[in-house]
Parts: C-alpha cells; structure tokens; sequence
C-alpha cells in the first residue's frame, strides 16, 4: 500500500516509524493498521523521518487515531517532522492533535 | 497544453499524479517542497471532483498542464461536467481543535489555497473550470 509501518514497543507506549506517503488511495489501509495499534496501546509517537507525503486524507486517519487515544486519555505525538510536512500539520491546524518531540 | 482525460474516480489518481510529475520533470524541477505542494493540491482537487462532481453517478475529468516562462510557474487546468460548484465561494474551514474533531471536510481546499500562488474557478459551457498556477 505503498507504506511500510515498523512498530516499536515501549511497554504501554509504541513507536510507529512511517516510511512512505500517505493518500487518498491508501488512507484506508493505512488507518486499519494504524487503529489497530491505537487500540492495543495508550501512547503512540510516529516518527515521520521517511514520511514523504500526507493529503487531507492522512490528515483524517491522523484525527481517528487521536480520537482513539483521547478516548483512554493517551497521547499522540510525533517527531522527525520535515519542514513541508509541518507547513501541512500548520495550516490545517492538526499541530493542535500533535505533541512534538 | 497537454491534456489528460480519465474518469473521475479515486482508483485514477495515481495517473494524474504520473501526468503531472512527467510535466514537471520535462522542465527540470526539482524543489522538493514545490513538487509536494503541487502534488498535494492536485490530489486534493482531483479527490474532490472524483467524490461530489457526479455522486451518485460518474463522468470524466480533464486535467490539462502547461509549464510557462518569466516567471517559471506550472498552469493546471481541472474540467468536468458536474453539478456546477464554485469551491473557492465557501469560507475558509475553521481549524480549531473542536472543528476538527467534529468535521471532515474543508481541509482540502484551504491546502490548495495555501499552497498556490492563484487558484481561479470559472463555470463555462457547463463546465467546472479550476485552475491553479504554482511558481517553480
């Protein structure tokens, strides 16, 4: 689905690294994977190094996940975040879903 | 001005991103930003099209792309023969964290208008006519 997802656990709290991009084509199975994780974990950080590209659609995912999280009182947070990537996360307001590490 | 006619539909969109990139390596540019930004407003307005022109039917999309110089900026033209739908008329989407979380749409639009340096919609012959221009 053009996007590779590594997992790496940290007790309650897990690490997803995102290597790829994420859009309309693939918003769907990525949030499968992605929502499996929020639910089996309190925190989740995604450290975008080699995330490329994120539409509205990943934008979205990102929200359903932050929900997930909220609901059990955990965090969403991120790093590695590229400067075209966060100009995306700025303007869409999502910096506010985001604790930036 | 070369032209790429698909049905508008989610399953295309990797062939208009191929008909895009293909004008833009022609020219020889190679900013990354620049082309993400581009990728992202044409995905966006290729999305909207392929999700509301037509519902609940389908028809096709045109998209037509011409690199122009003094200044160096990319044009892309997006025609379909939908619902007529002006989408630079709607306020801008409120980006608080309680508008987020209560609603899906708006982003898109606000990222095309972000990111273009014009961004013009005309209606012509029952035609919907959005045009961007980037500077490359």
């Amino acid at each position: 689905m053009s996007m590779d997802i590594k997992l790496i656990k940290h007790g309650d709290d897990a690490e997803l690294k995102l290597d790829g991009f994420i859009d309309a084509s693939n918003a769907a199975d990525v949030e499968n994977v992605l929502m499996d994780v929020a639910t089996k974990y309190d925190n989740l950080c995604f450290d975008m190094e080699n995330l490329e590209y994120v539409s509205s659609a990943g934008l979205r995912t990102f929200k359903r996940i932050y929900m997930e999280l909220r609901r059990k009182s955990g965090t969403m947070s991120a790093k590695n975040v590229d400067k075209a990537i966060m100009e995306v996360l700025e303007v869409t307001g999502f910096t506010r879903l985001f604790k930036f590490l | 001005m070369k032209t790429l006619t698909v049905i508008a539909a989610i399953e295309n969109l990797d062939k208009v991103n191929t008909f895009i990139s293909e004008r833009l390596e022609e020219c020889g540019c190679n900013v990354r930003k620049t082309l993400m930004q581009i990728r992202l407003a044409v995905e966006e307005i290729f999305v909207n099209i392929s999700s509301y022109a037509y519902d609940p039917t389908v028809g096709p999309a045109e998209v037509r792309c011409e690199v122009l110089k003094d200044p160096l900026r990319v044009v892309i033209q997006f025609l379909d023969k939908g619902k007529p739908f002006d989408p630079l008329a709607k306020e801008d989407a409120d980006t608080s964290e309680e508008a987020l979380l209560e609603r899906d749409g708006g982003l898109g639009i606000l990222l095309v208008k972000e990111t273009m340096d014009d961004v013009k919609y005309e209606y012509k012959d029952g035609k919907n006519i959005l045009t961007i221009q980037k500077n490359l």
